[in-house]
């Protein structure tokens, strides 16, 4: 029966790509991928000192970008942080 | 009593992996204390097919070398609560490990779980002799391919030189419509050729490309390939089970142009 109503259970494909992403990134930097999800949870700690953001709205990942000066690539880390608003700590 | 089961078939890309996360899985469900070591060096993959790969902190080749003690190293996998996993390194290469060093590791992991399973590299070289190093016994995995049954009696007769005693064979990937059409071999024609006792066969299920996907095995699931599985984990703890009929039920359109293309 499950065959004949076959309605897909969902995207998994999707899913396998985003796994997939960071777990390539992470070979290719040679660390492991909970270095970058231990990465993720203090850059977000540190910031919402500072910041007001929707963490799951926060885009952290490692890549290999071209490096200005040096001309070879390297593991980068780049951070997407839409901030709502800053804590003004000097006034508090 | 503990058991170490190294799962191997010489050929590459014959479902080792697959079979390995379903088996262990399965095992913990019923009740053993399972790890899973991953002996594949330099191209781990059992993490992945378990979805663990972001729990992974230290490797087989940290415990080998003393960076670690086994149990700082093994994951627990939070859905099942006996089933553990050693994962390989990424960045070394097979010869980081001896035969000596796997031998004792299972001898050390004997104390704590009931099943051991190796997930065994493809080739003979050294990633399969370590892999086979600490193994009482083995689960040769074969698909009904010329290809890999000839690399699967090779394999045999390894085994059998490493005077590892009890061995047998899961057929996977086996496409009842092709071997009704007489395209493919049939589980009997496998078990004929290479004189080894069969136990059990996995039919090719397209649920196996959505559970690798989503990292999640499949043995706990209503699919065939699941229930294939599970079966086999039955018959390793002793079990006696019948083999499954992997015949699916066909509609009567399906066979209807079954005939016309016969026809």
């Amino acid at each position: 029966m499950k065959r004949i109503f076959c309605f897909h259970k969902s995207n998994s494909g999707e899913i396998a790509r985003s796994r997939l992403k960071l777990v390539l990134i992470s070979d290719q930097a040679g660390c492991c991928p909970s270095l970058i999800e231990g990465f993720r949870d203090d850059i977000i700690g540190v910031l919402s000192r500072y910041a007001e953001f929707d963490s799951s709205k926060v885009d952290i990942c490692l890549t290999r970008a071209e490096c200005a000066g040096i001309g070879e690539s390297m593991p980068t880390l780049l951070a997407k942080v839409p901030i709502r608003q800053f804590t003004n700590m000097r006034n508090e | 009593m503990s058991e170490v089961i190294v799962i191997t078939s010489g050929k590459g890309g014959v479902g080792k992996t697959t079979t390995t996360a379903n088996i262990g899985t399965g095992l913990a469900l019923l009740g053993f204390h399972t790890v899973l070591i991953d002996t594949d060096i330099g191209l781990r993959n059992l993490d992945v097919v378990m979805g663990l790969e972001n729990r992974i902190i230290y490797n087989l080749v940290d415990v080998v070398e003393g960076n670690c003690r086994i149990k700082q190293a093994l994951i627990k996998d939070k859905r099942y609560p006996n089933l553990y996993l050693l994962p390989s390194a990424q960045t070394r290469d097979k010869t980081a490990v001896n035969p000596g060093q796997m031998q004792k590791l299972t001898e050390d992991l004997r104390e704590d779980f009931d099943y051991i399973l190796l997930d065994c590299p493809a080739g003979i070289e050294r990633g399969f002799q370590n892999a086979i190093a600490g193994a009482d016994r083995a689960l040769v995995v074969t698909t009904p391919e010329v290809s890999a049954i000839r690399d699967a009696d090779r394999i045999i007769g390894l085994l059998e030189a490493a005077d590892i005693q009890e061995m047998d064979l899961i057929v996977n990937r086996i496409r009842m419509d092709m071997v009704r059409r007489g395209d493919m071999m049939s589980i009997e024609d496998v078990a004929e050729i290479l004189a080894i006792n069969i136990i059990g066969a996995v039919p090719d299920d397209e649920d196996i490309v959505v559970s690798t996907n989503q990292g999640e095995p499949l043995v706990d699931t209503d699919s065939m390939a699941g229930q294939a599985f599970l079966n086999i984990c039955k018959r390793i703890s002793g079990e006696t089970v019948p083999l499954l009929d992997l015949h699916p039920q066909r509609g009567l359109l399906l066979r209807l142009s079954d005939f016309l293309k016969r026809a």
